[in-house]
């Protein structure tokens, strides 16, 4: 897991969020059958059983993102982390979104809150397990990506600090603002002192009374945000 | 998202109409056995012996599956080819892989293909238990008071229980009868269950027929012999039992190698040991005489307590000295401390009344740590009231003068004395005893009463879990044999029931018995064994505490530079009393111990080194009854030949994982690099290894001891058999830690529970009497918002957290309940408490209406919330003991929560009125507008009464209200939409020339006010004059507002529909769309039921809101 990456997280606040969204993607692709559930093993955490993904190629991925996200929370830079689930034709077809605007970890955080932070993490996990009471299933064959938002400015920053680090280099692409129908389902909240975050699902529209959705359409709307689009696929 | 069905997986076969093709088959092989049974019958003689009695075949046996499967056609059994959890009763099998073992689901009884054919042979059905491959019965307990429920209700049961009556002699010799009968297949009539009238006769026959067994066998002189015995036992007086015992030992050293025969034995006298709960009478009858026979001839001895003796052979001898030894004198006395197994009454379990008391005056283990603890609060204590001055350096200055040693040659530094008494126990309990000097001593609880047998096969099962534990901890499997070994030591002698069997651990043994291969903490059954000879004694802990104290004395005389170990054991900082007293430390050793012995009559081994490492190693090395300077030059050839498993740190564990990359000694340990160490141990533990392996110890004396945990745990007959009694012992637990918490004047915030449960895979009876056996462990903990010592709060929280875990009670078998987070209780907070006692009930009143504050689990704590209630009454003689600050807070607080009340009059609905006005707001304002706005409040509640509001739900209750307790519920709610309703009024009645008082007024309302109150605890940052509805409020807190909204009027007022808007808005900024989806949600629900035009208007005017705010936001509509 990936907590036990202790070298690169010194914060343990911030170490036990992305051991969260480590958790919350493997058992997300779990849940919506991206991979058969052979590849999975059950693991608990929380006391909460999770499917943890043990493919190798998988794992890596994973943490690579989460390697990056890593830097972008420690300053607070991570605008969103998002799960988006793309169907064959290349359609995407949800977004599972952690909404991490308002998540500041610069401040270390006390002990009890820790305690307080796992009990809400733990509750957020279980009512992810269940989300898909409230999203009907994805049809098979569908991929899966993960994208990190941040700001341009923050993307400005780490070109210029992370021209060393090439372990982790993704493509960032601007993002664009997606309007078209689609809904949003919230999922579970995180409210914790200074970590305080949302988890929801963005579902397109099924019932396609409207125009295909092939492509998006775009309406620039104010704040441009940088998207990163991680498109390795498996 | 979950498509996959079971059907999926298992396609159409047309098996479905029988429940699938596995039930058909199952169903055919039943048809065609029962056809089969039939048609045999015909051939051949049946009956009807095993009717109702269902088995199944697993693996090997002799008979073979088939010849079971006959046998069971021909007498009216039924044989399962598939086992059923449901309705298969037994399983044959002569050996059961534990993998087996593990997969059987269901009770099922395991049992020896040899009853299917003893079965047959006795043509009748015999019981099964003599036969069980694995039972759940342990060896050494006597079955006590369990409820248990005998399953087996065949007529055999009933031959069992008449034969409580029979003396334990007859069961004595109906038990060889039985072991042999497994040989000897043909005899019928010799099931111990039926002979019930067992006689000399009988016995007589039984010889010669084991006669003619035994000569069968190689070894069969010994045991003819032995079963001679007995049967003469019976027949000729007792005496001459007892004195033909000891030849016959002599005679047959080799009786030992009959171990397997005494193991069957043994197993059947379980049929027999097995009664002991129904024969506690009969047991306790025999066990007085025991203990009373001490001084009395031999010939008292053949109670029925022999028979175990007669089994243990070769133990006999060790019990002789102690319970019926010629030498009276020599025998110890009675142990003071009542042992649980020897009481009159039944041993108590957890949960019922006087458990805790009992066990702790009967745990050792609980008075050792206590004195540990004990010793360094009396070391604080005495640091603290030190005068000033060392009587003890006086002597020690005489002392010096008098043999004529100087401090030459001594040049000073650092030097940290390790003192320890030698085997302290036993050499303070030799002080009772001086005829045991020089002999072989152990200091045990247990008597050496036997323990009665019990089948060895659970406790076989016990010690297979414990090494299979042990080996996956090491993770590798390279040289786990090694450790094993080791660990075989402790395990590997597993008694054969008998006194030799016994469990009872050795607190402490003297050097004598060390030298015969004793060590402390080893069963009282093993050392028997080693060491036939070794004399018990019992614990005397008030002698413990007396030579302790005085050995801390002796030390505290001399220096404070103590740190407590515990009761016989400290370190020392010598420094400064050595460069004081200008004294070697060998010199300085050579008089602690001659005085410590002087005054407590005990040797102590004294050690010196650089730090307490060194020092600690060199107390072993001076050991016994020596003293030893590790110089500092010495230091790193000294350490190269300490075993790791010396060091302090490294435990089972740690020792256990070093063995496995191949080291022992520190020598090897010095040869480690400290990366190594530290990716095998971690940073920490690894760091600490390389240095200590090099002698270096940075730890520094903890002289000024602070107690960092109060708890109590218990893991010691620990069985509930329902939950009230669970609840019991916790509260019991809690109790013991409040009474320690106080003793410490201490009070925690942390509660952390502890369990033991019974493995998986653990045997139903543990090999120690009420033990716990192989455990797993959990502990949990909760955080709370204050702290406490309340063993209710304790207790509360400790039972949540014992539901939370969700196991079942009756498999736990320890529990400890734990409080950290340890703070001072200070004199003034009993008086707060006090205090917040009477100030209670408004708060409770508060945390009803909603909201507690953030933190999750302080349901359990009123108190935080109390503190801004408003108190009734101030009670003066509680403020007077509070200290300064506290007191003028107090008084701060009344004046606020009090002043409306105080200035206007005593009615009832003025008081009303009142509370809802925020008092810091009232405070703020001059008098004279003070004054006025509680005179207007007063007039604006009579108008509510008569003029048409807004929110008559709101207005009536009030009225009506007599307990204040539902009156809060409604008014924070009421609070919400009350704003328009109160501002009506005063633009119609409210002087114009006071804007600023209305504005703010009608800003801050009494929500402030409630809020300010009920939820002390919200975060500072957000702003006072928000209202009710914050963004930080739970969505649990959220609805029942929303609710008492729509409900309470006809029409949504403007005002409240803006406040709920811009209250959206709030939460869609701060990114809570879970709040507003549940929001939302409500509204619709309670819209729709409503069904007024008006207010259906109103929502989708905020819906189309909210929507649009959180498309602009997310680019998706929220579903709700």
């Amino acid at each position: 897991m990936f907590q036990n990456n202790k070298t690169s997280t010194s914060d343990p606040c911030t170490g036990r969020l992305l051991e969260f969204f480590e958790i919350c993607i493997n058992q997300l692709l779990y849940l919506n059958k991206i991979y058969p559930n052979g590849v999975f093993t059950k693991k608990q955490k929380y006391g909460v059983p999770i499917n943890s993904c043990d493919h190798p190629l998988l794992r890596d991925y994973v943490k690579k993102c989460l390697l990056t996200a890593q830097d972008l929370l420690k300053n607070g830079e991570l605008s969103k982390l998002v799960v988006v689930f793309i169907s064959q034709d290349g359609k995407p077809l949800r977004r599972i979104c952690f909404d991490l605007e308002r998540v500041q970890l610069q401040a270390a955080m006390c002990k009890d809150n820790l305690t307080r932070l796992e009990l809400q993490l733990r509750d957020a996990l279980l009512r992810l397990s269940v989300c898909d009471r409230q999203l009907p299933p994805i049809p098979e064959g569908c991929t899966f990506k993960i994208l990190l938002e941040t700001s341009e400015d923050s993307y400005l920053k780490m070109c210029q600090s992370c021209s060393t680090k090439a372990q982790y280099e993704f493509l960032w692409v601007q993002s664009k603002e997606r309007s078209h129908e689609n809904y949003l389902v919230p999922i579970s909240s995180v409210e914790c002192a200074n970590c305080d975050f949302q988890i929801f699902a963005q579902e397109e529209k099924k019932d396609s009374d409207m125009l295909s959705t092939s492509d998006f359409p775009n309406i620039e709307a104010g704040g441009s945000t940088v998207l990163s689009d991680v498109s390795e696929e498996y | 998202m979950r498509r996959a069905k079971r059907e999926d997986k298992f396609p159409e076969n047309g098996f479905e109409q029988w429940g699938g093709y596995m039930n058909a088959k199952k169903a055919k092989l039943e048809e065609q056995f029962k056809a089969g049974a039939s048609k045999e019958s015909h051939l051949q003689t049946t009956s009807k012996i095993f009717s109702g009695i269902s088995v199944y075949v697993n693996g090997y046996t002799i008979p073979t599956a088939d010849e079971i499967k006959m046998a069971m056609m021909l007498h009216g059994g039924q044989f399962h080819q598939y086992y059923s959890a449901s309705k298969t009763r037994f399983i044959i099998a002569s050996n059961l892989a534990d993998a087996k073992l593990k997969k059987i689901k269901g009770q099922p009884k395991v049992v020896k293909p040899q009853w299917i054919a003893d079965c047959v042979a006795a043509e009748k059905l015999l019981d099964f238990r003599p036969y069980l491959l694995y039972s759940n019965q342990s060896k050494t307990q006597p079955k006590i008071q369990f409820p248990q429920v005998s399953e087996f209700e065949s007529p055999v049961n009933s031959h069992r229980y008449k034969k409580l009556e029979i003396s334990i002699g007859q069961t004595l010799t109906s038990t060889p009868k039985v072991g042999r009968k497994r040989a000897a297949l043909d005899t019928t009539d010799k099931s111990p269950f039926n002979d019930s009238t067992a006689s000399a006769i009988s016995a007589e026959e039984e010889k010669v027929m084991l006669e003619s067994d035994d000569s069968k066998s190689s070894s069969s002189s010994d045991f003819n012999l032995f079963s001679e015995l007995k049967l003469n036992k019976k027949k000729t007086s007792p005496f001459e039992v007892v004195t033909n015992f000891p030849d016959d030992e002599e005679k047959d050293p080799s009786v030992s190698n009959e171990e397997s025969d005494f193991e069957d034995l043994l197993d059947c006298t379980l049929v027999a040991e097995e009664l002991r709960a129904a024969e506690q009478a009969a047991l306790k009858k025999t066990e007085l005489p025991l203990k009373e026979t001490v001084t009395l001839p031999k010939k008292e001895t053949p109670t029925p307590k022999e028979d175990n003796i007669f089994i243990s052979t070769p133990k006999v001898e060790v019990k002789i000295p102690q319970s019926t030894a010629a030498k009276p004198k020599e025998t110890a006395p009675p142990p003071k401390e009542p042992e649980p197994q020897s009481k009159k009454a039944p041993m108590k379990r957890a949960g019922e009344e006087n458990f805790l008391s009992e066990f702790y005056s009967n745990s050792r283990l609980h008075h050792i740590s206590t004195m540990g603890t004990a010793f360094k609060a009396y070391v604080n204590d005495l640091r603290r009231n030190h005068s000033g001055d060392f009587p003890g350096r006086q002597k020690l200055l005489q002392w010096k003068r008098e043999a004529g040693i100087d401090g030459h040659g001594w040049s000073g530094g650092v030097v940290v004395m390790h003192i320890d008494m030698d085997c302290f126990f036993v050499s303070v309990g030799l002080r009772a005893h001086p005829e045991l000097r020089g002999q072989p001593v152990a200091v045990t609880h247990a008597k050496g009463n036997p323990p009665p047998t019990a089948n060895s096969s659970s406790r076989e099962a016990e010690f297979q879990m414990y090494r299979k534990r042990m080996q996956n901890k090491a993770g590798t499997s390279k040289s786990t044999e090694h450790f094993a070994e080791a660990l075989e030591k402790r395990l590997s002698w597993r008694g054969d029931g008998g006194e030799a069997s016994s469990m009872s651990e050795i607190a402490s043994c003297n050097y004598e018995a060390r030298a015969a291969g004793l060590r402390n903490g080893m069963f009282l059954g093993e050392a028997l064994r080693l060491c036939p000879n070794l004399k018990t004694i019992a614990y005397d802990f008030d002698a413990y505490k007396e030579v302790s104290t005085a050995l801390y004395d002796t030390l505290a005389s001399l220096t404070l530079d103590i740190e407590a170990v515990s009761c016989d054991e400290m370190f020392v900082d010598c420094t400064r009393l050595l460069a004081e007293t200008d004294t070697r430390p060998l010199d300085f050793a050579t008089f602690v111990r001659a005085e410590i012995k002087k005054i407590t009559g005990c040797p102590a081994s004294t050690g010196f080194g650089a730090n307490m490492l060194q020092a600690r190693m060199a107390t072993k090395k001076a050991k016994p009854d020596g003293q030893f300077h590790l110089l500092p030059e010495d230091v790193v050839e000294f350490v190269k030949n300490i075993k790791v498993s010396d060091l302090p740190g490294v435990g089972r564990n740690v020792a256990y994982r070093l063995q496995a990359i191949g080291v022992q000694t520190c020598n090897d340990l010095q040869k480690t690099s400290l990366a190594l160490l530290q990716e095998h141990f971690g940073a920490k533990v690894g760091l600490s290894l390389h240095k200590h392996s090099r002698g270096e110890d940075d730890r520094k004396l903890e002289l000024e001891h602070v107690r960092k945990s109060v708890s109590a745990e218990v893991n010691y007959g620990v069985r509930f058999s329902n939950l009230a009694e669970c609840r019991r012992f916790v509260e019991e637990l809690s109790a013991e830690v409040q009474r320690r918490l106080e003793a410490a004047e201490k009070q925690g915030r942390c509660v952390t529970l502890k369990l033991m449960v019974k493995a998986k895979d653990a045997p139903e009876r543990t090999a120690k009497f009420m033990g716990h056996g192989v455990c797993d462990s959990f502990s949990r903990s909760v955080t709370l918002p204050a702290e406490t010592s309340d063993a209710k709060i304790i207790a509360r929280e400790a039972m949540k957290l014992v539901d939370l875990l969700g196991i079942n009670f009756s498999l736990f078998r320890g529990m400890g309940v734990q409080m950290s987070k340890l703070s001072d209780k200070k004199k003034a907070d009993t008086g707060m408490s006090r205090f917040l006692q009477k100030g209670k009930p408004p708060s409770s009143v508060a945390s009803t209406s909603r909201a507690e504050p953030k933190a999750s689990t302080s349901r359990a704590e009123p108190v935080a919330s109390t503190s801004r209630a408003e108190p009734e009454v101030l009670d003066e003689a509680v403020l007077a003991e509070l200290p300064e600050d506290i007191r003028q807070e107090v008084l701060r607080e009344y004046k606020l929560a009090r002043p409306p009340s105080a200035s206007s009059s005593k009615s009832f609905a003025a008081e009303l009125t009142m509370s809802q006005v925020d008092p810091s707001f009232l405070e703020a304002l001059p008098d004279d507008l003070k004054r006025e706005v509680v005179a207007e409040l007063q007039a604006s509640k009579t108008r509510r009464g008569d003029s048409k509001l807004l929110f008559p739900a709101l207005t009536s209750p009030r009225k009506s209200k007599v307990s204040p307790k539902k009156k809060k519920r409604g008014r924070p709610i009421g609070g919400a939409k009350r704003k328009p309703i109160i501002k009506v009024p005063r633009r119609e009645n409210s002087p114009p020339a006071k804007p600023e008082v209305q504005t703010k007024f009608t800003h801050q309302k009494y929500f402030t006010i409630s809020w300010s109150q009920v939820v002390p605890e919200v975060k500072v940052e957000e702003e006072k004059d928000e209202g009710p509805l914050q963004v930080s409020m739970k969505v649990e807190d959220l609805l029942p507002l929303i609710k008492e909204w729509v409900k309470s009027s006809a029409e949504p007022v403007e005002q409240d529909t803006e406040l709920m808007i811009q209250f959206l808005e709030k939460l869609l900024l701060s990114g809570k769309v879970d709040k507003i989806a549940a929001v939302l949600r409500t509204l619709k629900l309670n819209v729709t039921r409503k069904g007024s035009a008006a207010w259906r208007g109103i929502f989708e005017g905020l819906i189309e809101k909210t929507q649009h705010l959180v498309f602009n936001r997310y680019g998706s509509k929220l579903m709700f």
